[in-house]
C-alpha cells in the first residue's frame, strides 16, 4: 500500500513536467532540454517571494505561477521564435544553452546553499495516514491533486475551447493554421507559457517537499524519459507513462536493487525504443522528427 | 653647494628606493586551490572556498606571511576528475605553486594526487573527506584537515548509539553510491555487528536521487529504530526527512555538516536527529566562531564555513613554518610536524607527524536539538579518539 | 473596366536560391470574377498561388523580383496571417485540413478575416453547412478520416468561414470523381454569386473549368503563355487539342510549334 501511495507521488511530480515536454514539443517540435532548469528558476522565483511577503506566504503561490508563466513566454520571444527557419538541432541546443545559463544565474543570485521555502513559509508539511497503513503528506496529496487537475484542465482546453483546437490545429500545420488566420506567435508563447507554468506548480510542489538547490533540475531530466514513453506528442500519453515509470522505479528500489532507481527511466524508454518508438499513443510520423 | 645639494637629491632618492623596495621585493607564497565552486557538489565545497580566501585576504592585509603575501589560484572543478587533473596540472606546472589544495568531490582526488606526485607537491586536503593515503602510514606529500574520516565517523557513531540507546538497536543505515561513502557505512556495519547491534537494512541512493522517499519506507518496514547516515549532506538529510513524511518514529544520527546542520536544526524542531560533529557547530555562539564569521563577512565570504576556515589556518601555519624562502620540499617538511590548533571550533589539536597526516588524535561531540529551549544541545561532550590505535582496532574489525 | 482586385505584375520564384519556378508571370482577377489557372504539372500554378498568399516560406522559395498588389497594396512576402488577414485564402493542393482535428473543430479554427454585416458566427456556420451537407453529418468525424470530395468540402468550408474577399484554390477536383469534381465546381461558381467572391483558380479539369470561369491563363514552364476570355480559350484550337484531349489530324504536336503560344498578353479590359 505504502509503495502504491509512493508510487502516486513521484508520478504525479514526473506528469507535471513531462506536461510541459509534450505542450512545447506539439506546438514548437523542440525537444527543450532547459525544462528541468526552468523548474528550478520557478522554485528560485518562489523562494524569493516568500521570503518577500513573510506575513503572507500565500501570495508567493500564484505569484511565483504568473512568474513562471511569463518565464515561458519570455524563452519563447527571446530564443524560440527567432530560431524559426533555422534547423530544430539548433533551437535543441539553444535550450541546452539556456540549461547551463540559468543554472549560473541561480548560483550567482543565491549561492549554492540548499533552500527550504516551506520553512520560511512557516508552514509545515505534515504525514497523513491512508488506509492500508500508507502515510502521504499534505504535499504528495496536493502533487497528486494538481497533477489530475492540470490534465483534465488541459484536456478541457484542448478539446473544447476554440483557442485550444486552434492550438491543436497550429501544433499540426502551422502554416495552414496561420493561413485560417491563428495568431501562431500568440498560440506558441501561450504554449511555452502553459508549459513553464506547469513546472513551476511542479517546482512549488517539489521545493516545499525535499528542498531547493541549483541541482534540482535534475528531476525534470528524469520526467523527460516519461514524456517520451508516453509519446512526445501525446497528452493523454503522459499519466500512463509516469505512473508506470514511477512503479518501475520502486519496485526496483524494493525488490531488486536501489541502484537501479537512477537508471530505470532510460531503461524503460529504450526498450521503449525498441519496441514502440513513438511512445505509447504518440504519432508514428513524429519519431523522424526526433 | 650644487654639489651638496646633489649629494642629498641621491640620498632622498636611495632613501625612497629602500622604502619602497620591500614592496618590490615582496614575492608572494603561490598556494593553488582547485574546489567544486560550481556543479552539485557546490552546495558543500562553495562557502568553505569562500571562507578559506576570506581568511588569506586578512592574512594578507595584517602583512602577509613572515612579510611576503599569500597569493592565491583558485580553479574550478565542478565536482569532475577530469577538470580537477587539469586544473591541478595548471597550478602545479605552470603556476608553480609551492602547496596545492584540494577542496572537491572525493571523486576528484586521485588524478590530482598523481599530478602532486610528480610534481612533488605537498597537497592539503581541506574540504573534502581525508582519503586512505594521509592514515598512517601516511603518504609523504598527502595532509588533511577535515574533520570526517569515514571509518572513524562510523565508528564512533555505531557506539554512541549504543550507549545513548534505552533498547535494542535495530539499525538500519543509508549511504550514496560513492566509494568513500559506502568504506563509511561498511565499517558502522562492522562495528555494529562487533558490539551487539542488530543491522536490519541498508540503503545505497544513486547519485541522481530525487525523491529519498521508497528508500526510507525500504528503512523504516525493516523496522529500524535507528539510522545512521554518512555521505554528502543531502543524502544524510534526504532520507531523514522522508522518514519523518512517513511518521517514522525513531532517532536518526548524521555527520554533522557544518552549515547545513545549524539550519536544520531550528526548521525541522525534531528531537530525534543526532548530528556528529568534528567542528563546532555555530549555534553554539562560541566567540572563537564568532570571531571567524566576523572575519569571514569582512573579507568577502557569504558565510562562514569552518572546515574552510581550519584549512586556512593550517596553511596559514605551514607557510609561517616553513619561512622564506619556502621549497616543495621545505614546505613537505613543515608539514610533517605541524600542530594546528583552532579553539573551541576543534575539540583538539591537528597534530602531525612523519606517519601521520590525518592527525593522532580526533576529537568528536555530539548534538540534538532541545525543542523546549529551541536550541542544539550537547548529546555527549568533546570526546577524544587515539587515531593510531582506533584503526589498529577498526583493521581487526573489518577484516 | 471592372477595378482588378488582385494584380500580379513580373512574378519571379526561385527554390532553393537556385530553381526558377516562375517567371515573369503577370495576371489580374478583377472584383467578383473567377479567372483560373491553366497549365500541365510543374508549370508552375501552385507556386503562383503559394506566393500570393504567403505560403512560400516552409517551401524554402522566395520572391525574387515584381510585385503582387492586392487592393493596391503589396502583399508579396507578408507573412501567411498576414496575409489572411487582408482577405486573402488560399485552399491548397495538400495538407489543405487539419487531418487529426474533427470536421467541427477543423470549421472552429478558421478566423474570420472581417467582420460580416450582422452575420454570427452561428450563422455562418450554418451556412457552410448549407452548402455542404455532408458536412454537418459527420461533424464529428475525425478529418482525415474522410473522402477525397469530403475532404475538399471541408477545406472550401473552412475558406469561407474566414471572409475572404479573394479565395484562391489550387486544384479542386484533383483526385476527384468527375461528378463529385463537377458538383464542387458548380458549388464554387455559385459561391461567388451568392458571396460577390473573387475566385483564382487553378485547374487541370480545363472543360470544367472554363464553363465557371470568366477569364483564363495558360501557363507552362513557369511563364505565362496565353490569355483569353473563358468561352474563346474554351474554342481555341491548341487549347482544345492539348488540354481537352480533341486531336487534328492525329498529329503529336509541340506547343512550341503554335504561334500563338508566343503572343503575350493582350488583355485590355
Amino acid at each position: 500500500m505504502q509503495l502504491l501511495a509512493n508510487t502516486l507521488a513521484l508520478a504525479s511530480i514526473y506528469i507535471l513536467l513531462a506536461v510541459g515536454y509534450v505542450v512545447v514539443y506539439r506546438a514548437s517540435r523542440v525537444l527543450n532540454l532547459a525544462h528541468g532548469e526552468l523548474m528550478m528558476l520557478a522554485g528560485y522565483a518562489f523562494f524569493g517571494l516568500v521570503s518577500a511577503t513573510p506575513g503572507h506566504p500565500l501570495w508567493a503561490v500564484p505569484a511565483a505561477l504568473v512568474v513562471s508563466f511569463l518565464a515561458g513566454v519570455g524563452v519563447y520571444a527571446t530564443l524560440v521564435r527567432p530560431m524559426a527557419g533555422h534547423p530544430l538541432f539548433s533551437a535543441v541546443l539553444v535550450t541546452v544553452s539556456l540549461g547551463i545559463l540559468l543554472r549560473g544565474l541561480v548560483l550567482l543570485g543565491w549561492t549554492a546553499d540548499i533552500l527550504y521555502p516551506l520553512a520560511v513559509s512557516g508552514y509545515k508539511n505534515v504525514p497523513w495516514p491512508l488506509p492500508g497503513g500508507a502515510v502521504l503528506t499534505t504535499i504528495d496529496l496536493l502533487s497528486i491533486l494538481m497533477a489530475v487537475t492540470v490534465l483534465l484542465a488541459l484536456w478541457g482546453f484542448f478539446a473544447r475551447s476554440r483557442l485550444g483546437i486552434q492550438m491543436r490545429a497550429a501544433a499540426e500545420n502551422p502554416l495552414l493554421a496561420a493561413q485560417r488566420g491563428v495568431n501562431i506567435h500568440l498560440v506558441f508563447s501561450l504554449s511555452w507559457g502553459i508549459s513553464t507554468f506547469v513546472a513551476g506548480v511542479a517546482a512549488i510542489l517539489y521545493a516545499s517537499k525535499v528542498r531547493l538547490d541549483p541541482e534540482i533540475g535534475v528531476i525534470g531530466l528524469r520526467a523527460f524519459p516519461v514524456a517520451l514513453v508516453g509519446g512526445l506528442d501525446s497528452l493523454a500519453g503522459v499519466a500512463p507513462a509516469g505512473l508506470a515509470i514511477a512503479l518501475l522505479e520502486n519496485l526496483a528500489i524494493r525488490y531488486v536493487s536501489p541502484l537501479l532507481s537512477d537508471v530505470v527511466p532510460f531503461l524503460a524508454l529504450l526498450v521503449m525504443l525498441f519496441v514502440r518508438p513513438w511512445g505509447l499513443f504518440g504519432t508514428k510520423e513524429e519519431i523522424e522528427r526526433v | 653647494m650644487a654639489g651638496t645639494f646633489r649629494v642629498l637629491a641621491w640620498l632622498a632618492f636611495m632613501a625612497l628606493l629602500v622604502i619602497s623596495t620591500p614592496a618590490l621585493a615582496q614575492e608572494p607564497y603561490k598556494v593553488g586551490i582547485t574546489a567544486a565552486i560550481t556543479g552539485p557538489a557546490a552546495v558543500e565545497y562553495a562557502a568553505r572556498v569562500e571562507t578559506f580566501r576570506a581568511y588569506m585576504s586578512k592574512v594578507n592585509s595584517e602583512g602577509g606571511i613572515n612579510g611576503h603575501p599569500i597569493q592565491l589560484g583558485y580553479e574550478d572543478d565542478r565536482g569532475e576528475p577530469a577538470r580537477a587533473a587539469t586544473n591541478a596540472k595548471k597550478l602545479v606546472e605552470q603556476d608553480k605553486v609551492v602547496l596545492l589544495v584540494n577542496t572537491s568531490v572525493s571523486a576528484t582526488y586521485k588524478p590530482v594526487m598523481a599530478t602532486v606526485t610528480e610534481a612533488k607537491t605537498p597537497l592539503l586536503f581541506g574540504g573534502g573527506v581525508c582519503p586512505q593515503e594521509v592514515f598512517p602510514p601516511a603518504n609523504p606529500l598527502m595532509f588533511c584537515t577535515t574533520s570526517f574520516a569515514a571509518q572513524i565517523d562510523s565508528d564512533f557513531a555505531v557506539r554512541f548509539m549504543k550507549e545513548a540507546s534505552k533498547d535494542k538497536v535495530r539499525l538500519g543505515t543509508a549511504t550514496m553510491d560513492i566509494p568513500i561513502a559506502r568504506i563509511g557505512i561498511d565499517a558502522a556495519e562492522a562495528v555494529g555487528r562487533k558490539i551487539g547491534i542488530e543491522i536490519v537494512g541498508r540503503v545505497t541512493m544513486p547519485p541522481g536521487t530525487a525523491d529519498f522517499t521508497p528508500f526510507s519506507s525500504k528503512l523504516k518496514d525493516a523496522g529500524a529504530n535507528w539510522v545512521f547516515a554518512w555521505s554528502p549532506w543531502s543524502f544524510e538529510i534526504g532520507p531523514y526527512e522522508a522518514l519523518l513524511n512517513l511518521g517514522w518514529q525513531g532517532n536518526y544520527m548524521l555527520y554533522g555538516h557544518q552549515q547545513p546542520i545549524d539550519a536544520a536544526y531550528p526548521r525541522l524542531n525534531r528531537e530525534n536527529l543526532y548530528a556528529l560533529v568534528g567542528a563546532s557547530i555555530l549555534a553554539e555562539g562560541l566567540p572563537e566562531l564568532k570571531a571567524m564569521q566576523e572575519i569571514a563577512a569582512k573579507h568577502g565570504a557569504s558565510r562562514l564555513d569552518v572546515e574552510g576556515g581550519v584549512a586556512a589556518v593550517a596553511v596559514h601555519e605551514a607557510l609561517k613554518a616553513c619561512g622564506w624562502p619556502c621549497s616543495r620540499e621545505k614546505l613537505q617538511g613543515a608539514m610533517s610536524g605541524l600542530s594546528i590548533t583552532v579553539k573551541g571550533v576543534k575539540g583538539g589539536p591537528i597534530q602531525w607527524s612523519r606517519d601521520n597526516h590525518f592527525r593522532t588524535e580526533q576529537w568528536y561531540k555530539v548534538y540534538r536539538w532541545d525543542s523546549a529551549r529551541q536550541r542544539a544541545v550537547t548529546a555527549k561532550e568533546w570526546t577524544k579518539v587515539d587515531v593510531a590505535e582506533k584503526l589498529k582496532e577498526l583493521r581487526e574489525i573489518i577484516k | 473596366m471592372t477595378a482588378s482586385l488582385l494584380e500580379v505584375s513580373g512574378l519571379e520564384v526561385v527554390y532553393n536560391h537556385a530553381v526558377v519556378a516562375v517567371q515573369g508571370v503577370s495576371l489580374r482577377v478583377p472584383e467578383g470574377r473567377l479567372v483560373v489557372l491553366l497549365g500541365t504539372n510543374g508549370a508552375g500554378k501552385t507556386t503562383t498561388l503559394r506566393a500570393i498568399s504567403g505560403f512560400l516560406g516552409s517551401d524554402n522559395a522566395e520572391i525574387t523580383q515584381g510585385t503582387v498588389l492586392w487592393d493596391g497594396q503589396r502583399v508579396g512576402g507578408l507573412q501567411p496571417y498576414e496575409v489572411a488577414g487582408r482577405g486573402i485564402t488560399l485552399v491548397p493542393e495538400r495538407e489543405k485540413i487539419f487531418e487529426t482535428l474533427t470536421v467541427e473543430e477543423n470549421l472552429a479554427t478558421a478566423v474570420p478575416a472581417r467582420r460580416a454585416r450582422g452575420e454570427s458566427r452561428r450563422e455562418s456556420l450554418d451556412q457552410v453547412f448549407r452548402h455542404f451537407p455532408v458536412l454537418f453529418e459527420r461533424r464529428r468525424q475525425t478529418a482525415g478520416y474522410l473522402s477525397g470530395g469530403e475532404r475538399q468540402m471541408l477545406a472550401l468550408g473552412q475558406a469561407l468561414l474566414c471572409r475572404p474577399r479573394l479565395l484562391l484554390v489550387d486544384e479542386l477536383s484533383l483526385g476527384l470523381a468527375p461528378l463529385i469534381a463537377g458538383n464542387l465546381l458548380g458549388i464554387l461558381e455559385r459561391l461567388r454569386a451568392e458571396l460577390g467572391l473573387t475566385i483564382l483558380l487553378v485547374e487541370q479539369n480545363v472543360a470544367a473549368a472554363l464553363k465557371i470561369a470568366d477569364y483564363g491563363y495558360v501557363m507552362e514552364h513557369g511563364r505565362i503563355v496565353y490569355e483569353d476570355t473563358a468561352p474563346r480559350l474554351l474554342g481555341h484550337a491548341d487549347i482544345q487539342e492539348f488540354y481537352l484531349g480533341v486531336g487534328r489530324e492525329g498529329r503529336a504536336k509541340s506547343y512550341r510549334d503554335v504561334k500563338q503560344y508566343r503572343r503575350k498578353r493582350r488583355w485590355h479590359g
